[in-house]
């Protein structure tokens, strides 16, 4: 019985992979943008303040469509600055972010037509980032946060033009079931490395001392909007908006929205 | 109409589910002064590590300090409250933090005073004399076939380089004298690149136990430290290790590592202590508070947060000074020369 799942399973995942190859009609999409992050960090392990601030923004996705399904691998890299939503605070007492974000997802059209007008999409997404929060006033105090997650991606598309070169592009992804690795209660370590040998720590094992959390202790939201333009053949440009949100559920709860704003060139 | 409907509405969701981010985050506390105290209080005491180790009631405290505090009080007004309240903690990893503006522990009233017994011109003009140098942040000599390092400051931070060529410099002397009176402490890391020169096996040196929730027997179990031998010689003649009441934080924890080696011995003072890794907290008015959140016992369970007893207390009386005589050091040396036989 197991042996006939796990075949039935394995068919499914190849029938699944193969399948878009098969699609006659294929447009890879090549998009590099920057841009600038609108950064709010609520990060109770450290702060009873709201941090907020400004950071670069610069990402490359690769973008595959087809007539089933829209397939979506991107690399986000951002670095600014932080500082305390209070005027009383000390002005220099800034926050060095840095993040980084890998992120793809897989969209399947519930009618599937490569070029009409108004497109559905539903979907899942793999997320993975890490984000760090130096405070430059309190030496090795610092917070971090690396997550990988999985979900469920919705995906809408509308074509302004009959050609299909002003388009309107927007998608949600959420997570189901993620991995975590954060700060612990009383320490920036995580909690599996407190009772481990101190000199024997090593940066694999931070990474491999996290743990699962369902949604009821992490929701991740990527909200994603977009308005293309194709100015030739092969070439289109994009202004982008996203939203990201993270919301990790702890006894000091870490809440991080970043508004995002892009500018990209797309080549086809 | 229907699907005009569908496309405008899954846009429109955009707005609603971004003021989320809205609901959450303004949750947060007000910066007013009952705000401020009370997130103090509470931030203490769910995570500071010390009280059940030093027998201090955090909610007697309350009591007596949340009466002071009243919402037309000025910001020094709440400075000085507080700061008395951190003060009952008698822990010098205890700050109060407004940008580069910190409270220290001699501010507080139950605060002591203890005598130095340390006069770095007695030792370059009647034992160090021409032979003074120094690699990186480590002053050294040698005198009467023995070395001297004197590290004024683990903020200071050694590589593995400055301490190698000490070792190897020293390696047929009689003994090394490590002199750390009046090092306030800072980088831990700094204490492992030393004493894995002066070790000859993995070693025992520490046990850390870390919070692990808000109540104040909340703990993790321990987590080991030890020491492995690093760097292109080891020492393992007899060590001398100098202090007083003023080794704190990294400096207390050097002392406390050092002394569980069989080759080592304290002389001087007992430490100031300081024995949990301080971690920082911003309060709802833009101060941070400091304190520790951790403690850390030696192998044989001395609670190193009330400092570190030497193994032999030697005094530097002023008219020693006066003479030009460190007695410390006098002591070190006749005990390095009683370990040749």
């Amino acid at each position: 019985m197991i042996q006939k799942t796990r075949a039935t399973i394995t068919f499914i995942l190849i029938f699944a992979w193969a399948f878009p190859s098969f699609a006659k009609e294929k447009d890879l999409v090549i998009t590099a943008s920057g841009g600038i992050s609108y950064v709010n960090l609520q990060d109770s392990y450290f702060s009873a303040i709201l941090y907020h601030g400004v950071a670069g923004l610069a990402s490359i996705r690769l973008t595959t469509i087809t007539a089933s399904y829209w397939d979506d691998l991107s690399l986000f890299f951002r670095d600014g600055r932080l500082a305390m939503d209070i005027s009383s605070a000390y002005r220099d007492a800034n926050t060095h972010f840095i993040g980084g974000n890998i992120h793809y997802s897989h969209v399947r059209k519930l009618k599937p037509r490569l070029n009409a007008k108004q497109q559905f999409g539903a979907g899942g997404n793999f997320s993975s980032s890490a984000d760090f929060y130096k405070r430059n006033l309190y030496g090795d105090n610092y917070g971090y946060l690396y997550q990988s997650s999985v979900g469920p991606s919705f995906a809408f598309r509308y074509s302004l033009k009959e050609n299909g070169r002003l388009q309107i592009s927007t998608q949600a992804d959420l997570s189901l079931f993620s991995y975590i690795v954060c700060p612990s209660y009383g320490s920036v370590m995580p909690e599996r490395l407190l009772e481990k040998e101190l000199s024997g720590i090593t940066s694999w094992n931070y990474i491999t001392g996290g743990k699962i959390l369902a949604i009821n202790k992490f929701q991740r939201i990527n909200w994603t909007a977009s308005l293309t333009c194709g100015i030739s053949d092969k070439i289109s440009l994009l202004l982008g908006y996203s939203w990201e949100f993270i919301h990790l559920k702890r006894e000091d709860d870490l809440l991080q929205a970043i508004h995002n704003i892009q500018f990209a060139v797309q080549l086809h | 109409m229907f699907r005009f409907k569908i496309k405008y509405g899954f846009l429109l969701l955009l707005p609603a589910v971004i003021s989320c981010e809205k609901v959450f985050m303004d949750s947060r506390p007000q910066s007013n002064p009952v705000s401020v105290f009370e997130v103090c209080w509470k931030e203490l005491d769910e995570r500071y590590a010390y009280f059940n180790l030093k027998h201090i009631s955090w909610d007697s405290i309350y009591p007596v300090y949340k009466p002071l505090i009243y919402e037309q009080m000025t910001r020094d007004e709440l400075w000085d409250v507080l700061l008395s309240m951190l003060c009952e903690l008698k822990d010098g990893h205890v700050n109060l933090i407004d940008g580069e503006t910190w409270s220290n522990r001699s501010q507080c009233d139950n605060s002591p005073d203890y005598p130095a017994y340390f006069d770095f011109n007695v030792i370059h003009k009647r034992y160090l004399q021409d032979t003074l140098k120094s690699s990186g942040p480590l002053i050294y000599g040698i005198y009467d076939s023995v070395g001297y390092i004197y590290y004024p400051a683990f903020t200071q931070d050694i590589s593995d380089e400055n301490i190698d060529d000490l070792i190897t410099l020293f390696k047929d002397l009689k003994g090394i004298i490590i002199d750390i009176r009046g090092n306030g402490g800072g980088d831990s890391e700094n204490i492992n690149r030393i004493q894995s020169r002066l070790v000859t096996q993995k070693t025992l040196v520490e046990r850390i136990y870390y919070k692990t929730g808000p109540g104040h027997e909340d703990f993790s179990e321990a987590q080991e430290v030890f020491v492995s031998p690093e760097g292109k010689d080891q020492f393992t003649g007899p060590v001398a290790v100098l202090t007083n009441r003023y080794c704190f934080s990294s400096a207390n924890m050097f002392v406390s590592r050092m002394s569980v080696l069989p080759n080592v011995i304290i002389i001087g003072d007992t430490t100031a202590g300081g024995g949990g890794k301080p971690r920082f907290f911003d309060l709802p008015n833009g101060w941070a508070v400091r304190y520790s959140s951790n403690y850390a016992l030696r192998p044989d369970g001395l609670d190193i947060e009330k400092g570190v007893p030497p193994d032999f207390r030697v005094i530097l009386w002023p008219m020693d000074k006066l003479a030009g005589r460190d007695t410390l050091i006098e002591f070190a040396l006749s005990w390095i020369m009683s370990q040749q036989q």
